[in-house]
């Protein structure tokens, strides 16, 4: 009985964290990492697929919540901003090692010969049963990381993390159009990728 | 089978609304489309089940996406370790 009351953690509301955080206390920073701290890392594991990647991004990450916490106004969920900046921090740890090498044209036509590749093993052929979800699952994500940079990261943060096009387009440094043209070339390459398991759910 | 080959022949005649679905799809379906030109594509995909079917799946993309995709690693607890001694003596 004691042992449970001794390992039961209280755990504060964001609104109480973030005032504490605002008021410079280091222990809410320790509360944070053990309540967000595996959400952190596995927005920065999805976007750098590196663990010794994703540990320097977590790391920054944190940096950037306690120096710009008091910005936060609460406009969005703490947990949405938090992700943001690790999402940032993350896209500042992808362009260090160039992986925004090149850049794509904007015009996108009404055919796919100019979609992105995917190399995803077994796509092309229809599934002869239902794909239980946690396998539909691993044919999406294996169908977001055969895309290529930088459409993964970007339907990654557009679709998954949710972040805005302002918020993609000023992480990335590109214009708010090349954002979306690169989204809408992901979106239909996974699309063509996924349509064997897809089609029978519309 | 005889309504399959109707809506064949509509969408046929209806081709320039239908390279217009190619054309305003991402902003159709972000909804920034201005009022008017997403009530005709909206008309139009009643009319044309091939263009329905190809945004239809196109939204569903993007939902499987969100839904399959949420962040599942787990912090490795020495990583844990290091990260709040950093955050002791560090910040």
């Amino acid at each position: 009985m004691l042992a449970s009351v001794a390992t039961e953690v209280v755990q504060p509301d964001d609104a109480e964290l973030v005032q504490r955080l605002k008021s410079r206390d280091k222990r809410a920073m320790e509360d944070l990492l053990q309540l967000h701290g595996s959400k952190l890392y596995g927005v920065a594991m999805q976007i750098t697929r590196n663990e010794t990647d994703a540990q320097e991004v977590v790391q920054d990450a944190l940096i950037n919540i306690w120096n710009k916490i008091e910005y936060f106004e609460g406009r969005s969920a703490f947990t949405s901003w938090m992700y943001r900046v690790t999402a940032n921090a993350a896209l500042m740890k992808l362009r260090k090692n160039k992986k925004f090498a090149h850049d794509v044209p904007l015009d996108v036509g009404s055919d796919d010969r100019d979609l992105p590749q995917i190399q995803v093993p077994d796509t092309k052929a229809a599934p002869d049963r239902d794909l239980t979800r946690a396998e539909l699952g691993d044919q999406v994500r294996a169908a977001i990381d055969g895309l290529e940079e930088p459409y993964r990261t970007t339907v990654l943060l557009a679709d998954v993390e949710e972040m805005s096009m302002d918020e993609i387009a000023a992480a990335m440094e590109v214009t708010v159009p090349a954002v979306k043209s690169r989204l809408h070339r992901a979106r239909l390459a996974l699309r063509k990728a996924l349509m064997p398991y897809l089609k029978d759910k519309v | 089978m005889i309504q399959g080959v109707i809506n064949y022949f509509k969408c046929l005649l209806n081709l320039s609304d239908c390279k217009n679905v190619h054309k305003l799809l991402f902003d159709y379906v972000e909804g920034n489309l201005p009022v008017e030109k997403h009530t005709k594509l909206s008309a139009h995909l009643r009319d044309c089940p091939l263009c329905l079917e190809y945004v239809n799946t196109y939204k569903l993309t993007i939902q499987t996406c969100h839904d399959c995709c949420q962040p599942k690693d787990e912090m490795p607890p020495e990583l844990a370790d290091k990260l709040r001694t950093f955050i002791q003596k560090e910040l």
